[in-house]
C-alpha cells in the first residue's frame, strides 16, 4: 500500500537544501583548507559561492521553519514523551543487529508517524539546534561589523569562526550518515524515491 | 680709536653665545662628531634640542599664535587673504611634533645632517638615498619602477609619502592594526583626499571602494592589512619593496595570504614570526589571533585533525555496516 508521506513543499525544500549544503560544503572546505597548491575551488570563487549559497540557505531555512509551523509538520520531529531514550536505543539496536537478519523495523513508517525515534531526535537537533548556529555565525561573517571586536582576548571573529566550523562539520557528518541510512529501505533507492515522489511503499524496514 | 673694553667684552660674549647656541653649518662634523664618538648620541640630542626649542610643537607657543595656532579659523571666510593662509601653511610646515620626532628612527640623526643652513636660505641639503642607499641599494631602483614614478607625477618625492620627522619601525608601533592604520594613512593622504590627489594628477581620484569591489569586505581588509601588502611585489629577505604596483599588477591571488604558508608572515607579521608558530591550543600562527581571524591561516590543528579522523571513522563504520548488510542479504537469499 502506498501512502503520501511528503508534501511538495517539503520535497522542494529538501532537494534545494541539499544543493545549498553541498555547495557550501565544497566551497567552505576550499576556504578553510585554502592552499595555493591543492585548492579544490579557487579561493575567490569559493568565497562568492559561499556567500550566495549561504544567503540562499538562510532564506530556505526561514521558509522551512515558517512552513513547518504553518502546516503543523513540526510535530513529526517531536519524540514520544517519556520514551525518548528507550525508543532511540530500540532503533539503534535494530541498526546494529536486527537489520542484518532482516527483522521488521521497530518503528515502521505510517501516515501519522513519518520518522523513527533516532530520526526525530537528530532532525530536531540538526534543524533547530545546529542550523541556527550555523546560519547565525555565517551571517555574522557576512556582516563582521556586527560581531564583537574581541572575545576571550582574541579577535571576536575567531570564536564565531570555530563555532561555524563545528556546526558545519556536524551538518556534514549528519549528511553522510543520513545518506547512508537512506539506503536501508525496501530497496537501496526506495527512500530516495520517496523523497522525490512523496509516496512511500509500505514495508517493514521502517524509515531511515 | 681703540674700542672700549666693554665693547670687546660684549663682542667676545656674543661670539661665544652664538657658537654655543647656533652650531656651525657643517655637521657630522657640524657638532664635531664622528662614528667613534661614544658621546655622539647625547650630543646629537642636545644639538637637536636647540632646533626643536623653536621648531618643536611642544614649544609652538614661542611662534606667533596668529600664524601657527591650528585651532584658529583660517581661510578667506575668517577674514584673511589667501596669502595669509599660505603663510600659515608655510609656517606650520616649520613646526614638527617633537614627541613623534623623538621616537622616530631619525631621533638620533642631527637636524643639521639634513638641514645644513636653514636660516641661511639653504633648504634640505641631502636627499634620502644619500643615506638610505647604504642600507638598501634596491630602494632607488624600486622607486624608479614604482607606479608613481611611471606616472611622472610632478613634485612627487619621498616626502610625498614619508614624513622623515615621523618615521618609526613597524615593530615599534604596537599592534598590526596600528601599523596598518599608520601605513595606510600614507596612501590615503592622497588616494583618499581629492585636493591632495589633484596636486599630483589631473585625473579624477578613483573611488577606492569601487576599485576594490572584487575583494570581499574591503573595509575589513584595509583595517587589518596594509595597502602595500598587496601593492608591492614579494621581496627576498623579508623587506617591503618600494615598487608600488598599479592595480593591474597588485596581488589578487587570495590564497597568497589566506593559507598556512601565508605571505603575511613575510610582510605585515614578519616581526612576529620568531614567536611560536602553533600555540598550546593548536592554533597555527596564533599570534595573529589577537589582531584578526584570517580564513585559511589561523586554523586549529587539533580541531582539523580530530574532525577529519572522526569523519573518516564514520565513513569506514558505515561502509562496514553496508558490507555486512549486503552479505547478510545474500545469505538470506541463498537460504531461500
Amino acid at each position: 500500500m502506498r501512502i503520501l508521506l511528503f508534501a511538495p513543499w517539503i520535497r522542494l525544500w529538501h532537494w534545494t537544501n541539499l544543493l545549498f549544503i553541498a555547495g557550501l560544503t565544497v566551497s567552505g572546505l576550499s576556504l578553510h583548507f585554502a592552499d595555493p597548491k591543492v585548492g579544490v575551488i579557487d579561493f575567490s570563487l569559493a568565497q562568492r559561492i559561499h556567500t550566495i549559497f549561504g544567503i540562499a540557505l538562510s532564506v530556505s531555512y526561514l521558509f522551512f521553519v515558517v512552513a513547518n509551523f504553518a502546516t503543523g509538520n513540526w510535530l513529526q520531529y517531536v519524540p514520544r514523551r517519556g520514551h525518548v531514550l528507550s525508543d532511540m536505543v530500540r532503533q539503534l539496536a535494530y541498526y546494529l543487529g536486527g537489520i542484518f537478519p532482516g527483522r521488521p523495523a521497530p518503528f515502521p513508517v505510517t501516515a501519522q508517524d513519518h520518522f523513527n525515534p533516532l530520526q526525530k531526535v537528530s532532525y530536531l537537533a540538526v534543524m533547530f539546534g545546529v542550523m541556527p548556529i550555523l546560519i547565525g555565525t555565517g551571517l555574522l561573517y557576512l556582516w563582521p561589523e556586527l560581531a564583537p571586536d574581541r572575545l576571550f582576548g582574541v579577535d571576536g571573529l575567531l570564536p564565531i569562526a570555530v563555532l561555524h566550523y563545528v556546526a558545519a562539520y556536524l551538518i556534514v557528518l549528519f549528511l553522510v550518515v543520513h545518506v547512508y541510512l537512506c539506503t536501508c529501505g525496501r530497496t537501496v533507492l526506495a527512500h530516495f524515491q520517496t523523497m522525490m515522489t512523496g509516496w512511500h511503499e509500505e514495508d517493514d524496514t521502517g524509515s531511515p | 680709536m681703540k674700542p672700549a673694553f666693554s665693547t670687546i667684552f660684549a663682542a667676545i660674549v656674543f661670539c661665544l653665545g652664538t657658537a654655543l647656541l647656533c652650531p656651525p653649518a657643517a655637521i657630522g662634523d657640524d657638532f664635531g662628531l664622528d662614528d667613534n664618538d661614544q658621546d655622539a648620541a647625547r650630543k646629537v640630542v642636545q644639538g637637536n634640542m636647540e632646533c626643536l626649542s623653536c621648531h618643536g610643537a611642544a614649544t609652538s607657543a614661542a611662534v606667533p599664535a596668529v600664524v601657527i595656532d591650528p585651532a584658529r579659523p583660517s581661510g578667506p571666510s575668517a577674514g584673511r587673504t589667501p596669502d595669509a593662509d599660505e603663510r600659515v601653511a608655510r609656517q606650520k610646515a616649520l613646526v614638527i611634533d617633537r614627541g613623534q620626532y623623538e621616537t622616530s628612527v631619525h631621533a638620533d640623526v642631527s637636524c643639521k645632517d639634513c638641514h645644513a643652513d636653514p636660516h641661511g636660505g639653504q633648504g634640505v641639503r641631502v636627499s634620502c638615498p644619500q643615506c638610505h642607499r647604504t642600507h638598501d641599494a634596491s630602494v632607488v631602483p624600486e622607486v624608479a619602477r614604482s607606479v608613481h614614478a611611471a606616472a611622472h607625477l610632478p613634485g612627487f618625492t619621498c616626502f610625498s609619502c614619508h614624513d622623515p620627522h615621523n618615521v618609526r619601525k613597524a615593530a615599534s608601533l604596537g599592534t598590526e592594526r596600528t601599523i596598518a592604520h599608520r601605513d595606510n594613512s600614507m596612501c590615503l593622504g592622497c588616494h583618499g583626499d581629492d585636493a591632495r590627489y589633484a596636486r599630483f594628477s589631473a585625473k579624477p581620484r578613483p573611488d577606492l571602494l569601487a576599485v576594490h569591489s572584487w575583494q570581499p569586505n574591503p573595509a575589513l581588509h584595509w583595517a587589518a592589512v596594509r595597502c602595500i601588502d598587496c601593492h608591492t611585489p614579494e621581496k627576498p629577505g623579508g623587506a617591503i619593496s618600494h615598487e608600488i604596483l598599479p592595480k593591474a599588477k597588485a596581488e589578487r591571488f587570495c590564497v597568497d595570504c589566506h593559507s598556512t604558508d601565508s605571505s603575511l608572515m613575510t610582510r605585515l607579521y614578519r616581526h612576529e614570526v620568531e614567536t611560536q608558530r602553533v600555540n598550546a591550543a593548536g592554533f597555527v600562527h596564533a599570534y595573529i589571533l589577537t589582531q584578526a581571524y584570517v580564513v585559511g591561516v589561523t586554523r586549529n590543528r587539533y580541531l582539523d585533525g580530530a574532525s577529519m579522523i572522526l569523519l573518516a571513522g564514520v565513513v569506514v563504520a558505515l561502509a562496514g555496516h553496508g558490507l555486512l548488510r549486503t552479505l547478510a542479504r545474500r545469505a538470506r537469499k541463498g537460504r531461500k
